[in-house]
């Protein structure tokens, strides 16, 4: 990661910038939306292996100060914010990350708590709910 | 109904916050997937060239990205090798 960063850094032109979204290491957890009133139903959607997106996304916040210690990156912004992917049932949200999201792991039972949440409630939805960081970097030295 | 993703629009905003502008920008997206921030900005861009190593992705990018100053490229930021370019923006898109 650290030499992506450094080669991100050796393409730019005088004046251009490094932007960089990764979700933070915090885990991306499932929530029931019914209106304004949200139920949490698994506190993480990984299984905490050595390959879960924490751990890589743990791994690009090292990689990014790493750069901005040795002076290859100058961080000039930086801001956090939620970010939701979400379907109105629990077989469309698994559908979904099924071709796109590889690295989710759902307990069973957790599942079956969303579907007993979502019920038939109008408006209702279920959702990955992650936090993401957003950065803007200058080239240093 | 389909998946929404971002339905409160959170990434562009915390894009502009940060002070990320795309307009009149060369821009290289490394990890641009099938394009669901290339859309956000292509428009405003001076041109795009959008990587991504898995083939899918990118022709679902050129798909839903029609315009000339985007050129979709499917391989990874590994093999991106052209010492002649320059970009205003390199956009690691959720891919470091």
């Amino acid at each position: 990661m650290v030499h992506a960063l450094e080669r991100a850094a050796a393409l730019l032109a005088p004046g251009g910038t490094i932007v960089d979204l990764h979700p933070t290491p915090e885990p991306a957890h499932l929530d029931v939306m019914i209106g304004s009133n949200v139920t949490r139903i698994a506190d993480r959607v990984d299984d905490g292996s050595p390959t879960a997106p924490t751990r890589r996304h743990a791994a690009a916040d090292a990689a990014l100060a790493a750069c901005e210690r040795s002076g290859v990156l100058i961080v000039r912004a930086t801001i956090e914010f939620t970010f939701h992917t979400l379907a109105d049932d629990v077989d469309e949200l698994l559908r979904y990350v099924a071709t796109k999201w590889k690295q989710l792991h759902f307990a069973e039972a957790d599942l079956r708590r969303a579907r007993e949440r979502l019920g038939g409630s109008a408006g209702a939805t279920v959702a990955i709910t992650e936090r993401v960081r957003a950065t803007r970097m200058d080239a240093g030295r | 109904m389909t998946i929404r993703i971002d339905p409160e629009r959170h990434e562009p905003e915390a894009l502009a916050r940060i002070g990320a502008t795309f307009d009149g920008a060369r821009v290289l997206e490394i990890g641009a997937g099938d394009g669901r921030l290339t859309r956000m900005y292509a428009a405003r861009a001076r041109s795009v060239v959008a990587l991504d190593s898995d083939a899918e992705s990118i022709a679902a990018l050129r798909a839903a990205v029609r315009s000339p100053n985007v050129e979709a490229l499917a391989h990874g930021f590994d093999a991106f090798d052209d010492p002649r370019r320059r970009f205003d923006v390199v956009l690691f898109s959720w891919s470091l």
